[in-house]
């Protein structure tokens, strides 16, 4: 029996707070898709979990294709590196290609339209995988990182985590840099907060719609490879828990807000690692890891409920 | 970009039965500062939506420079050289004031791959647009990709162009009245200063045709006349055609060469500020029809 929560040893914090930040960096980068999406079109891709998953595929192709668990010293790297560069370009393929046929012809329908339209693309492209490709089995990264662990005092951080959550931190801060200081990046915010006067400004607004399509996309295929090397198993449906997930981080940071997604991201991954540990202070129950995703969703509930906007609320000049 | 003729030809739109345009025809030679006065509802915000290309005229062509723009989607219309401000003032509300100078000046960043503007799209067989545009597709998006990993990368023509295009803002900034105000959020700039950045905005797009919707509207005065003098000064330097809504009759009259007067959608008078104020239909279009009242006398101020 361990002791109460409260009077857990220093190991155990640092170590959910690692096991925190980890699936907060994933969330994160799957939650800025969605925000930035909702920035400029108002509209919840719900198959943005579907672009993860293909994005974890893709990497997974390339990894198995270069060698896979023979892979060994600098073509590891090499490896994944090729891997995040393929599942950001095979994520966005896919994330244009929806945004083509989804949602563009509606994008004049009533709001409701284009979110059914997300759904059904989100539940055939999760089948399509797995009922069609993999006949509902589930495939499996190599495990090729090298393992060891980086000790710090009480803190202990595995290179993998070390790997994930610094190689994410880069990104969302190369994301928010393109998107803050670019031109393509100036289109993407003109175009969010109208439409029109962008459009009068020259900007092609279609186009500016296809590249925050790609961008969030990028970020997705990047989450799926992260994933795929820490949890391993992957599959068709391997989007939606993840997805929702990220969907809640987004609402949590104030939707439409990119540094709203980030904070939102890390601030249920937290939430999530802790939480789960106080479930299980309720007395005999045993609570299986599951309940994580009831922390997780009770807290979009919560949210929802009384803080719409997200619980920190964003200044209106940064968002997306 | 030189000229800025602007020539629209018997142009009409309907909205379901309801012709908000008929058969209005304007000439507007290119540095023309020319004014567009109509009570409300007289269709002149229509026009300009018409000719930015907001709107597609049922009938009619519109041209500028002898090229047909109706038709055209905005954003082509702007490359083409239109640019324009509304009368409620339309900015990047969450931008910085050189931001939003910045997107206007978007087409301008450093040296783009220039896609040549053809004019007219068809507006039937547009499918068949799509399809032959197809192969270009993915050039473009290649070409935006290539774009941003050098906004990443950062090779020395890429700052090079960066620092042009901020420093094109900051002159058009100052040009327009608001130097040292670059880094204000739009929305927390006074109403008079946000008027001037939407026409640094609006100039970023280096238009050969600029349309002003009440330039002046909520301001007094003082701050009328210097508008006055601001937009006078701005044809002249930026070498650009105005065509200026307007219900003050003191700017009308002030600014402009030549006035157009549309009443229900149709032009009613053409003229010098002069002529038009002279017009009896012009009179009858603003204060009614009146009846005769024998103790009325003519020639009454």
């Amino acid at each position: 029996m361990q002791p109460l929560f409260l009077f857990r040893s220093a190991e155990f914090y640092s170590d959910q707070f690692v096991n925190g930040l980890t699936t907060g960096s994933i969330y994160a980068l799957i939650a800025l898709g969605y925000t930035m999406v909702y920035g400029v079109l108002q509209l919840i891709n719900f198959a943005h979990g579907e672009v993860f998953m293909l994005g974890a595929f893709a990497g997974y192709g390339v990894l198995m294709g270069m060698g896979g668990d023979d892979l060994s010293g600098g073509a590891v790297a090499l490896a994944i590196v090729v891997a995040l560069i393929a599942a950001a370009i095979a994520s966005a393929a896919v994330a244009t290609g929806l945004e083509r046929i989804a949602y563009r012809p509606l994008r004049r329908a009533p709001r409701l339209a284009p979110l059914i339209s997300a759904i059904g693309a989100s539940i055939f492209l999760s089948h399509l995988v797995d009922d069609y490709f993999l006949n509902g089995e589930q495939r499996f990264y190599p495990t090729i990182f090298p393992t060891g662990k980086v000790e710090l005092g009480p803190v202990s951080v595995s290179y993998l985590q070390l790997f994930l959550i610094g190689a994410s931190l880069a990104m969302m801060a190369l994301l928010y840099w393109l998107v803050q200081r670019t031109r393509h990046g100036r289109a993407i915010r003109a175009v969010a907060e109208s439409r029109d006067n962008a459009a009068l400004m020259g900007i092609d607004v279609d186009r500016a719609i296809v590249l925050t399509f790609v961008l969030g996309a990028a970020m997705a295929g990047f989450a799926g490879v992260l994933y795929g090397l820490f949890f391993s198993a992957i599959r068709g449906s391997m989007g939606f828990i993840p997805g929702v997930k990220a969907f809640t981080a987004a609402v949590l940071g104030g939707i439409g807000s990119i540094p709203g997604a980030v904070i939102g991201g890390y601030f249920l991954g937290l939430t999530e690692s802790f939480g789960r540990e106080l479930l299980n202070e309720i007395p005999f129950v045993n609570l299986p890891n599951e309940w994580k995703d009831v922390v997780a969703f009770a807290l979009l509930v919560l949210v929802l409920i009384f803080r719409p906007t997200g619980i920190f609320r964003q200044k209106e000049g940064k968002r997306a | 970009m030189s000229a800025g003729t602007l020539r629209v030809a018997a142009v009409g739109i309907r909205f379901e039965g309801l012709a908000a345009l008929t058969d209005v025809s304007l000439e507007v030679p290119a540095g023309q500062i020319r004014g567009l006065i109509g009570p409300n509802g007289a269709g002149k915000t229509t026009l300009f939506n018409c000719v930015t290309g907001f709107y597609r005229p049922t009938s009619g062509q519109i041209l500028l420079d002898g090229v047909r723009i109706d038709g055209l989607s905005p954003h082509e219309v702007s490359r083409l050289g239109v640019s324009r401000t509304f009368q409620n003032i339309r900015l990047f509300a969450n931008m910085t004031a050189i931001e939003n100078v910045l997107v206007g000046g978007h087409l301008h960043f450093g040296n783009l791959p220039s896609r040549p503007l053809d004019a007219r799209r068809p507006t039937r067989g547009r499918l068949l647009a799509a399809a032959q545009r197809l192969p270009q597709a993915p050039g473009g998006a290649v070409a935006a990709l290539r774009e941003m990993a050098g906004a990443v990368v950062r090779p020395p023509a890429v700052r090079q162009a960066e620092r042009v295009a901020i420093r094109g803002a900051r002159q058009l900034l100052t040009a327009v009245g608001l130097p040292g105000r670059e880094n204000v959020i739009a929305r927390n700039l006074p109403y008079g200063d946000q008027r001037r950045l939407e026409l640094a905005r609006a100039l970023a797009t280096r238009p050969r045709l600029l349309l002003l919707d009440e330039p002046t509207a909520g301001m007094n005065p003082q701050e009328s006349a210097a508008m006055v003098g601001l937009i006078r000064r701005l044809r002249d330097e930026f070498a650009t055609t105005v065509v200026l809504i307007e219900h003050q009759m003191r700017v009308v009259m002030g600014v402009c060469e030549l006035i157009s007067v549309l009443d229900y959608g149709r032009k009613i008078s053409e003229g010098t500020p002069a002529e038009v104020q002279r017009d009896r239909l012009v009179v009858e279009a603003y204060l009614g029809t009146r009846a005769p009242a024998p103790e009325e006398q003519d020639g009454a101020p």
